[in-house]
Formats: C-alpha cells, sequence, structure tokens
C-alpha cells in the first residue's frame, strides 16, 4: 500500500521525536487503523533500544594524564603550529601565496633568461670571430687599432659616457646599436680580447672568469664598462708572469648582470683599447682616463676589516649602496 | 516515543564557562572538561572503530586538538556537538588508514585489553542485570555490535550519534557536515538495514 510505504519510511523519525506536529499527527492516524505498520514500528523500536542499550564503556583512568601528557609534548593551549602560520586563515593567505610565487617565477625567469641566451649567443659569435682573427694574423696590430677606431660606431662611444645610475633605472649598459653595429664575421682588429667568459652558478654575480690573452685588454674593457654603471676597478699588484690574474670590480648591485653580459659581447675593439692600441702579447695598459677611485696596481697596506678597504676603496668611496664586489680573473690561455 | 533526554541549559552553560575559564588560562577547567566528556567521547569512537586502542587514542587526540584550538572555537554550536565533529572525524581517519594497511578493525566487547597495568576485562558501566538475563542481554548486544560494525560507515556514524549518545538530528547534521534531512534519511536507511541482517542472523 502506497499509504503504508509512506508512513514506514517516517517511522524512524517518529520514535526520534523527530516529526513536525502535522506529521506526526499523520503518522498516528495510520498506525491507529494499520496493524502491519504498527508491527513494523513495534520492531524498529526494538533495535533502537537494543542499539541504545549498547554498553558505555569506561575510559582507561589514565584518560586525563595521557591526554595532559600529548599536551605538554605539544604546545599551549591555542598555540599557533607552524600550518597556522603559513597557511591559515587560508581564504587570505593562500592566494597571497601563490601570486608571490608567481611574480617571484617571473622575476626569475625574467632576470636569468636573457642572459644565459644571449650569453649563448654572444659566446657563439666570439668563436666565429676567433676564427677569422686567426686567419688575419698577419696584419700588424697598429692597422687594426685604426680600423677599430674607424669600425667603433659613434652612438656607442656616446652610449661610454658616464651616466647616473639611479636606483630606479633598468640596468642597461650602453646602447644596443653598439653590438648590432658591428657586423658578426667582419675581421675584428683584436685579436682574443675576451676569448669565452664563464658565470660560475655556485657564486653567482661574484665571480667571473675571463679568458683572455691579455690582462690589460681586458681591464680596460671592465673599466669602460664600468664608468657607465657608476662603478669602478681595482686592481691588486700582481706578477705579470702569471697566467692568471684578477681585477675588482665595484657597482651597483643591479647593473651586475648587464656588466657580466656586455663583457661577454666585447669581441672588437673597445675605444680604450684601440686608443691604447694594445693587442699584442705584452698587453700595454690602455690610455682611457681612470674614473674617480680607480686603482691600479696600488695596493693599499692597511689590513681594515672592511674588504673594500683592503683594495682601496676605503671611506672616501662614493658608489650607492647597495654594491657588489665582481671578482674577475683573467686566465691566459696556454698557446 | 519520548525524546531521547539532551544535556540539561545548566551543563550547557557550564561548558561553555568552562571554555571561557580555559581560554583565560584556567588550566583545571580544561581538565574538568575532559573528565566531563571523556566517556562520551570514548564511546563514540570506540563504536565507530571497535578498538579500544585506537579509541583511546582517538578521544585523546580529540581534547588535545580542542585544547590547542580553544581559541579559535566561537561557540556557533554546543561543546559537545564540536567534540562529537573531531571525534568523528579523527575516527573517520584512523578507519582509512588502517583500510590502507589491510586490517580489519573489530573486536569483541568481552574480549581484554592489554593496557600498562596489564591485561584487563574492559569495564562496562551501569551493568546490574542478574547473571542469567545479563547472559541474554550480552549475547543480543553483541550481536548488534557487530552487525552494526558491519554497516557502511555513514549509517554507523548517525546510528552512532542518535542511540548511543542522543544526539538529536540537527546536532548530528552539525557534527557530520550535512542536511538535517539527510540525517533523517540516512537514519532510516541505517536502520532499515540494521533490521534486515539481524532478521538474517536470528
Amino acid at each position: 500500500m502506497k499509504d503504508c510505504d509512506h508512513i514506514r519510511g517516517e517511522l524512524s523519525a517518529y520514535l526520534d521525536g523527530e516529526l513536525t506536529p502535522p506529521q506526526r499527527t499523520e503518522v498516528e492516524t495510520h498506525l491507529a487503523s494499520c496493524a502491519e505498520c504498527q508491527r513494523e514500528l513495534v520492531e524498529l523500536k526494538t533495535l533502537v533500544t537494543g542499539v541504545a542499550a549498547l554498553p558505555k564503556l569506561q575510559p582507561t583512568p589514565r584518560f586525563l594524564a595521557d591526554v595532559r601528557r600529548k599536551i605538554a609534548s605539544d604546545g599551549k593551549p591555542g598555540a599557533l603550529t607552524w600550518q597556522d602560520y603559513v597557511f591559515r586563515p587560508l581564504w587570505l593567505k593562500i592566494p597571497l601565496e601563490v601570486a608571490a610565487l608567481i611574480v617571484i617565477t617571473g622575476l626569475v625567469i625574467r632576470s636569468g633568461h636573457p642572459l644565459s641566451a644571449e650569453k649563448t649567443a654572444s659566446l657563439e659569435f666570439a668563436k666565429a670571430e676567433n676564427r677569422e682573427n686567426l686567419r688575419e694574423n698577419t696584419v700588424s696590430s697598429g692597422t687594426r687599432a685604426k680600423q677599430a677606431i674607424a669600425n667603433e660606431p659613434k652612438s656607442a662611444v656616446a652610449a661610454q659616457m658616464p651616466t647616473a645610475a639611479g636606483p630606479g633605472r633598468t640596468p642597461v649598459i650602453g646602447n644596443a646599436d653598439e653590438v648590432s653595429a658591428t657586423p658578426p664575421l667582419a675581421p675584428s682588429p683584436v685579436i682574443d680580447l675576451v676569448r669565452s667568459v664563464e658565470f660560475p652558478r655556485s657564486k653567482p654575480g661574484e665571480i667571473v672568469t675571463v679568458h683572455a690573452r691579455v690582462f690589460d685588454d681586458v681591464r680596460n674593457r671592465a673599466q669602460q664598462l664600468a664608468t657607465r654603471c657608476n662603478g669602478r676597478v681595482v686592481v691588486v699588484p700582481q706578477s705579470k708572469d702569471v697566467t692568471e690574474r684578477t681585477l675588482f670590480v665595484e657597482m651597483p648591485r643591479e647593473y651586475v648582470a648587464a656588466f657580466k653580459l656586455e663583457l661577454s659581447k666585447t669581441t672588437g675593439p673597445s675605444a680604450a683599447v684601440a686608443t691604447g692600441g694594445s693587442t699584442g702579447e705584452s698587453g700595454t695598459a690602455s690610455a682611457a682616463p681612470s674614473p674617480t677611485g680607480v686603482l691600479t696596481g696600488n695596493a693599499p697596506t692597511n689590513n681594515s676589516a672592511d674588504g673594500l678597504a683592503t683594495f682601496g676603496l676605503g671611506n672616501d668611496a662614493t658608489i650607492a649602496a647597495p654594491t657588489t664586489l665582481l671578482e674577475i680573473r683573467v686566465v691566459a690561455p696556454a698557446n | 516515543m519520548e525524546r531521547v533526554s539532551k544535556p540539561d541549559a545548566k551543563v550547557e552553560a557550564s561548558d561553555r564557562e568552562l571554555l571561557e575559564r580555559c581560554r583565560a588560562g584556567d588550566e583545571t577547567a580544561f581538565d574538568d572538561l575532559v573528565l566531563r566528556h571523556q566517556q562520551r567521547a570514548f564511546n563514540v569512537a570506540f563504536q565507530l572503530l571497535r578498538d579500544h586502542e585506537d579509541a583511546t587514542e582517538v578521544a585523546q587526540d580529540a581534547f588535545v586538538r580542542i585544547y590547542r584550538s580553544i581559541g579559535n572555537f566561537r561557540g556557533e554550536c554546543e561543546f559537545t556537538t564540536w567534540l562529537h565533529q573531531i571525534v568523528v572525524n579523527l575516527a573517520r581517519n584512523k578507519h582509512r588508514w588502517w583500510k590502507r594497511r589491510g586490517r580489519q578493525a573489530g573486536m569483541s566487547l568481552d574480549s581484554t585489553v592489554e593496557t600498562a597495568d596489564g591485561e584487563v576485562s574492559m569495564q562496562i558501566a551501569g551493568n546490574t542485570d542478574a547473571p542469567d538475563v545479563q547472559a541474554v542481554k550480552d549475547e543480543f548486544v553483541e550481536l548488534l555490535s557487530r552487525r552494526m560494525h558491519e554497516l557502511p560507515r555513514k549509517f554507523r556514524e548517525v546510528l552512532v550519534l542518535r542511540n548511543v549518545n542522543n544526539l538529536s538530528y540537527e546536532e548530528i547534521a552539525e557534527a557530520l557536515d550535512c542536511s538535517v534531512g539527510t540525517v533523517k534519511s540516512r537514519i532510516a536507511r541505517a536502520r532499515e538495514v540494521l533490521r534486515k541482517s539481524l532478521k538474517d542472523e536470528l
């Protein structure tokens, strides 16, 4: 019977006293005239009573003591766990953390990608130039220097003028035309100014190894670039016989990546190198005027705790913080 | 049928009072809360897990969680509803944990329990019947308890909360985070399944 099916569906809630008054009246009216449903109710009642009669067990007498022990090993009342600090409230912190992650990932990709891509391109370019240079080895160094002056685009010279390095500025050194104006496979007047540049992953932004024959050429180029990014070059006196020499460049941190990129692109003569005419193995100093604070060949004797002062960049240093001290190791090739 | 008695307003106010004192740093207030509700928490956990050790751990962990979260409890529901909510959730986790490891939980009510004081019989509260009456009852209760444990988890939860701990449909809905309508139909269905399984047995 349809009516019985409906009522039997309500019997459970009826037993629990969870029906509304009209529903309860409906059930009781039906029960008064239906023996089947009355039997059903009795069976259900027996079952409910049985479940309710399930024995109540006593917890262990040490229950409270164990709870206290667990609390003592876990923390204070309402003490926040690391999950609370990191994730709660979820509605606020999760979106913020996801947004921060996206921004950081973007910044990392943006700062890392151009350097690696352009570095690869410039190194390939340097190799091509080296091959060309070897073919033209018979040309005199003086001739090369003149060619260098002629090839140097004016925009590059203009770009070499010292510029103020504001903290908000985009760290770009020089003009993009400086590189693109030089034909990629044109004979370079300078042999192996910079053969290759390595950026060790272990200490990024601090040590750069340059493979070049002439230390002074590298120093001059570094000096040019440093001037343009408001930095300065420091050379520690070293024997000229050693195959590896070191120079230091101090500059605002934001320019470090651009500096390294530009240094790695150095395949032709810079203005300073051309003027100095140094392309031979002896590699004499350049004629470019040293920017303020640049010390070449004079190491101070005081042992100040300040690392910069050790290299002669003591109290009179005018570089705006934060700065980075870049160590450039110039390694002469074996041949 | 008469509505199963619920905790009166005085006790509930007392729970809130203890919570307030606990929030203010009164450690004895928390101890009082544990002592008052430890049996309730333990029995729900035991009926859901049928394992003395697991039930003890779950009930204790529920109080530890309450202790840590007292600052966040805004009093939207009764303390007992909150306690049941935590116990049921922890029991579900424990049940899943054992299920993943392939253990079939289950224990007879007259089995013994291994404690730090040695092996002891499980203590049953309020056992005052004559021995022969008690034996029949025990048999039926043992069977009922076994069949209860064979029910699907959702059915078992509503029956335990309703008939073992006397929660109203509304309180069960809060504890299980579902609607009152769901609780009503789930209880009816659970009783139907349980009745059929007992009929087959008897």
